[in-house]
């Protein structure tokens, strides 16, 4: 599979998000939240309907000045997400885990030369448990604390840990030693 | 609470897969939520409001009178003649159950939820004419379990 390069489409001058805040927290955080809401849905569009509602969910409920937290967009995610995964499953009649992505290199944005790299990353993740998975999703890309983690999934700050180790060594043995070489 | 130091190796995984960058957002996904954002507060929720949408109509239409076939006669100015309804039975019928699973509720707990559907049918009936009145009406219960996944 050809991994997708893919630059940004959106130029984020600050003229561009003048007299709408909510734009430059969209700018920042929808990339990582689309990362995160594609463990919950595998087609993209799915991914972009749980980053819209939770992104919007957010906003209305706790509008700016910085009440709108990544750790709060997450969690609305995780919620709009397990909804997803559920009628998705009383759709398809079988609670089944959720097949590989086939879409998995377009996850990351990289350079075609990276390519490789980035889908054996992509589809190691995919054979992560999900609790796993989600904590290596929400702290490398989505880029939030331990503490913030366990708000966003309901437990411990050390089982988010704890999981976040496992979950690496977990990674570091199902990806080929060469993809790890620099 | 700080973490624990993760071994060299682990560490090296970890900012190898920092150098990988989420795939950006598409533009469109950024205009949809501008859109969604210039909309009223209420109509924030699409996909609950079908919900709100389908609970509406059903209220309409589940608020049926059936009122039976024989003629009520003309009021007359002593009112003599109006229904005297009196109550003639009830009854409640479950029409579905779902079960949304797991939930997490606003203070990030744990929830099972689940939702029964039940239609209530209470009967009336003027004795005097032999008018009966049927009044149906949806009602939906939801039930809410906390649960400790640890």
């Amino acid at each position: 599979m050809v991994a997708v390069m893919s630059l940004p489409e959106i130029e984020s001058p600050a003229a561009a998000t003048a007299g709408e805040p909510w734009r430059e927290l969209f700018r920042s955080q929808a990339p990582r939240l689309l990362l995160y809401a594609r463990q919950f849905a595998h087609e993209a569009a799915g991914a972009e309907d749980i980053v819209q509602e939770a992104f919007v969910r957010c906003w209305q409920r706790y509008g700016e000045g910085g009440r709108t937290t990544p750790a709060l967009l997450f969690s609305a995610a995780r919620t709009i997400g397990l909804d997803h995964l559920r009628a998705r499953a009383r759709r398809q009649q079988r609670e089944a885990a959720v097949a590989p992505d086939p879409a998995a290199a377009e996850w990351f944005a990289c350079p075609a030369e990276e390519a490789e790299r980035a889908e054996a990353i992509a589809l190691a993740l995919q054979r992560l448990p999900s609790a796993q998975r989600e904590v290596v999703v929400l702290r490398i890309w989505g880029d939030l604390r331990f503490a913030e983690i366990a708000s966003v999934l309901a437990i411990p700050e050390d089982t988010a840990s704890s999981r976040f180790r496992y979950a690496l060594a977990a990674l570091r043995d199902l990806l080929p030693a060469s993809l790890l070489r620099p | 609470m700080n973490a624990p130091e993760l071994p060299p190796d682990l560490a090296e995984l970890e900012a190898r897969l920092r150098a990988l960058a989420p795939a950006p957002a598409p533009r469109a996904l950024e205009q949809a939520t501008a859109t969604r954002l210039q909309r009223p507060a209420v109509a924030a929720f699409p996909r609950r409001s079908h919900y709100a949408l389908g609970g509406l109509l059903a209220a309409a239409a589940a608020v049926a009178l059936l009122v039976s076939v024989a003629p009520p006669p003309a009021p007359s100015p002593a009112d003599s003649s109006l229904p005297r309804w009196t109550r003639a039975g009830s009854e409640t019928q479950e029409v579905g159950e779902s079960d949304d699973g797991l939930v997490v509720s606003a203070d990030g707990s744990w929830l099972r939820r689940v939702r029964l559907d039940y239609v209530d049918t209470v009967r009336w009936a003027d004795p005097a004419t032999g008018a009966q009145l049927v009044v149906t009406t949806p009602r939906q219960e939801i039930f809410v379990e906390p649960i400790r996944p640890f």
